[in-house]
């Protein structure tokens, strides 16, 4: 059976709001050394990574790997039934039909408990190697945030160029252009706002707004992103989990020609 | 139209085939759609709310203009890429089938002015729409305005679903376009349908694929051929007595349609045999009596059945096409297999469990061929159909051309220009866009090890919809692996 205690649940509550927007079913595996999830979109461009090592819980038990088919919209509905600071125990059986969400006020006696019905979901496991990119971008997830909701508003595509020595984003639609230039900084007394720039060959990408919206909406799991990108090839971006643990979207590029 | 039953058939027996779609995860596909068959549809479900036609001030019917127009950019808005095919002559095959359609047609407008005295207003607008015929004008409509719009249009030298499938097939669209089932029979590696439909019916796109499809039934593409040919095409009488089930059993069981037919003929033989002996010596063959009485009738029933499926069968351009509010034909399988299909893929669809009673009574001899039944040469229409090969035809979308538009569109078919230059700005944006890439290609599957500590779903209301939307999931291509990303 699994059992795994949050300290808090707002951790949990962060996760699924970051993914259920781009995927709506998605199958939790649960082993003894955490959870993971991985589902692609209904268009295939974008496929979610995620770990939830078993240091990001205060308590864990999970004697045999069990599947939950969960239905985000509704796991999401239940979890913000619970205060941010209340703990929050996931609770399922070896073979189970749902999974059991309780919530326990850290000062009150109050307990709340929720069950949420599973589903069988058929999805196929991709096989992610580790891979080798043309160049590495690590900046703050805030700022990245910010990039993608500014240019958002010009265009349908963000281009991202990455020279030797500074980084570009792009986007171009029909009212006008935009573009944000970043260069590698180092901020000794805020590491996490450091923007440091890795790069073995120069990169000139193009992605879809639209998916890297629902990619920023990690942005609060954690204070930096790292961002992978290769050429021809579905850049990584990656939050790391501060308790152990991380959320990797990996998207697709768009495409001069169609081939 | 098409192939009887196939649809239902699939949806039993080939259910991973069939997945279904939102259309927006097409994007950037090129797809090669049966316009003949669009023309239809668009005659037939693009009217007004009493039923006529779209006209124009001068009177000429617009229907079909504003049907290729605005689906066109429909799809074009979802980063579809269309190309059109129109239909050439049609093989001779098919003049059976198509005398049927006009006869039809006229038996339609005989109906209408009975029902004009008698019937109800619904009556009236059914018949009206039966008797839609598109005529070479509306053909020559479709096409210039296509032109202008820069969407490429091949004319088939045959038939136009043969064609898309041609085109699928040499790699110069992802997948054919049509309604028609027979496309699949055409060796299109994909079928589209429903990509013609309106945006208000919110029918999710089906995708067939014909290598799961061959997969799942076991058959290779010669006997899938031939298993439609028994089911009933457009270039042969139907086999009476012969329904989907009885024919995917008998190609099963006996492997190839020459040996079906022989089979079949052999039992119509034994049949006339024993209804002969049983008038010379009465006493012995009593039971046979019974039996062969039974038969008889069932075989009168039957014959009625087939009658009526046969009117079904031309009627179903027509049906598959309504607007969607108004199907209450019985067996028009697009429509009701799919919630079925959908379902959890176990259950019977509902034509079948229809005919299904009838033929389990029956013995198998009940099967009748026409005496005239020229399957071999119907086969070779489907394995070579009168095509332009594949490779010689070059699809381009140009830009579109949007004064000419305006002239044809605003200036001689009545619509708004507001309207169709809005139009032209949406098909320049088709253009000028990159194309969205997909991971396929890039991770493999792994195949699943299927956990068996896996959850069992007892969501029941939604775990039809979880399953269906995985599985409507394009398969990987194996082998791509990612190490192709260093250029």
């Amino acid at each position: 059976m699994l059992e795994g205690k949050f300290d808090e649940a707002s951790l949990l509550k962060k996760i699924v709001d970051s993914i259920k927007d781009c995927v709506k079913l998605c199958n939790f595996n649960c082993t003894e050394h955490g959870i993971t999830v991985q589902a692609v979109d209904d268009s295939r461009v974008l496929l979610v990574s995620l770990l939830v090592g078993q240091t990001a819980f205060s308590e864990y038990r999970c004697d045999r790997n069990i599947t939950l088919g969960i239905d985000l919209e509704s796991f999401s509905k239940i979890i913000r039934c619970g205060n941010n600071e209340d703990y929050l125990t996931l609770l399922a059986e070896d073979n189970p039909d749902n999974v059991m969400t309780i919530f326990e006020d850290k000062k009150k006696e109050r307990v709340s408990e929720y069950s949420l019905k599973l589903m069988d979901i058929d999805s196929e496991f991709l096989k992610i190697d580790d891979m080798e990119y043309d160049s590495v971008i690590n900046m703050p997830s805030s700022e990245f945030a910010k990039i993608v909701r500014d240019l958002k508003n010009l265009s349908e595509s963000l281009n991202i160029i990455v020279t030797k020595d500074s980084v570009k984003f792009t986007s171009e639609g029909e009212s006008g252009t935009g573009s944000v230039v970043l260069k590698p900084y180092t901020d000794m007394d805020h590491p996490e706002e450091s923007i440091n720039v890795n790069l073995e060959n120069p990169v000139d990408l193009t992605f879809g707004l639209k998916y890297l919206n629902d990619i920023i909406k990690a942005t609060s799991l954690s204070g930096s992103i790292s961002i992978k990108l290769a050429d021809k090839t579905p850049a990584l971006f990656e939050y790391k989990l501060d308790a152990g643990g991380y959320l990797r979207f990996y998207l697709a590029p768009k495409f001069d020609e169609d081939d | 139209m098409g192939i009887k039953g196939l649809t239902a058939l699939l949806s039993e027996n080939a259910p991973k085939a069939m997945k279904e779609h939102d259309i927006k995860t097409l994007f950037g596909r090129k797809v090669a759609i049966d316009a003949s068959m669009s023309i239809y549809q668009f005659l037939i479900a693009v009217r007004q709310k009493d039923g006529t036609m779209l006209m124009n001030e001068n009177g000429d019917v617009t229907s079909h203009l504003m049907g290729f127009f605005w689906r066109t950019l429909r799809m074009v808005d979802h980063g579809i890429k269309p190309a059109y095919v129109f239909d050439g002559k049609p093989p001779e095959l098919k003049g059976g089938v198509l005398a049927k359609r006009f006869a039809a047609r006229s038996a339609a407008a005989e109906a209408e002015e009975e029902a004009k005295e008698t019937g109800t207003v619904e009556e009236i607008d059914k018949l009206a729409r039966r008797q839609v015929r598109p005529t070479r004008q509306h053909n020559e409509e479709c096409r210039k305005l296509l032109k202008l719009m820069g969407i490429p249009v091949v004319v088939a030298p045959g038939e136009a679903e043969a064609q898309c499938a041609e085109l699928a097939r040499a790699g110069k669209v992802y997948a054919a376009g049509s309604e028609d089932m027979d496309t699949l029979t055409f060796n299109a590696p994909i079928l589209l349908r429903h990509l013609t439909f309106s945006e208000a019916k919110k029918a999710p796109i089906s995708e067939i694929n014909l290598k799961h499809v061959l997969e799942e039934l076991g058959m290779d593409m010669e006997r899938f051929i031939e298993l439609c040919l028994l089911l009933g095409c457009d270039y042969l009488e139907p086999a009476k007595g012969v329904g989907p089930k009885t024919a995917l059993k008998l190609m099963r069981e006996h492997g190839t349609l020459e040996n079906v037919v022989a089979h079949i003929r052999g039992k119509m033989a034994e049949r006339q045999e024993a209804a002969e002996e049983f008038v010379i010596e009465e006493k012995p063959v009593s039971d046979v009596e019974s039996e062969e009485e039974n038969d008889e009738q069932k075989n009168s029933d039957l014959m009625d059945h087939d009658d009526l499926e046969s009117e079904d069968g031309y009627e179903k351009p027509v049906a598959a096409t309504m607007s969607g509010s108004e199907d209450e034909e019985g067996p028009s399988q697009p429509r009701k297999t799919k919630p079925t299909a959908k379902g959890n893929g176990k259950k019977k669809a509902e034509p079948k469990t229809k005919k299904a009673p009838i033929k389990k009574k029956k013995a198998i001899g009940g099967m009748q061929l026409p005496e005239y039944w020229p399957w071999e040469e119907a086969k070779k229409l489907f394995i070579k159909p009168e095509v332009l090969p594949g490779d010689q035809v070059e699809l381009e979308w140009v830009k579109c051309d949007e004064e000419g538009l305006v002239e044809f569109l605003v200036k001689e078919k009545g619509f708004s220009e507001d309207r169709v230059r809005a139009g032209a700005a949406r098909l320049d944006k088709m253009l000028n866009q990159k194309q969205q890439g997909r991971l396929d290609g890039f991770f493999k599957v792994t195949p699943k090890d299927k956990p068996a500590t896996g959850s069992s779903a007892k969501n029941a209301k939604d775990t039809k919809k979880a399953t269906g939307k995985r599985k409507a999931d394009e398969k990987e291509k194996p082998g791509a692996k990612k190490a192709k990303g260093k250029k």
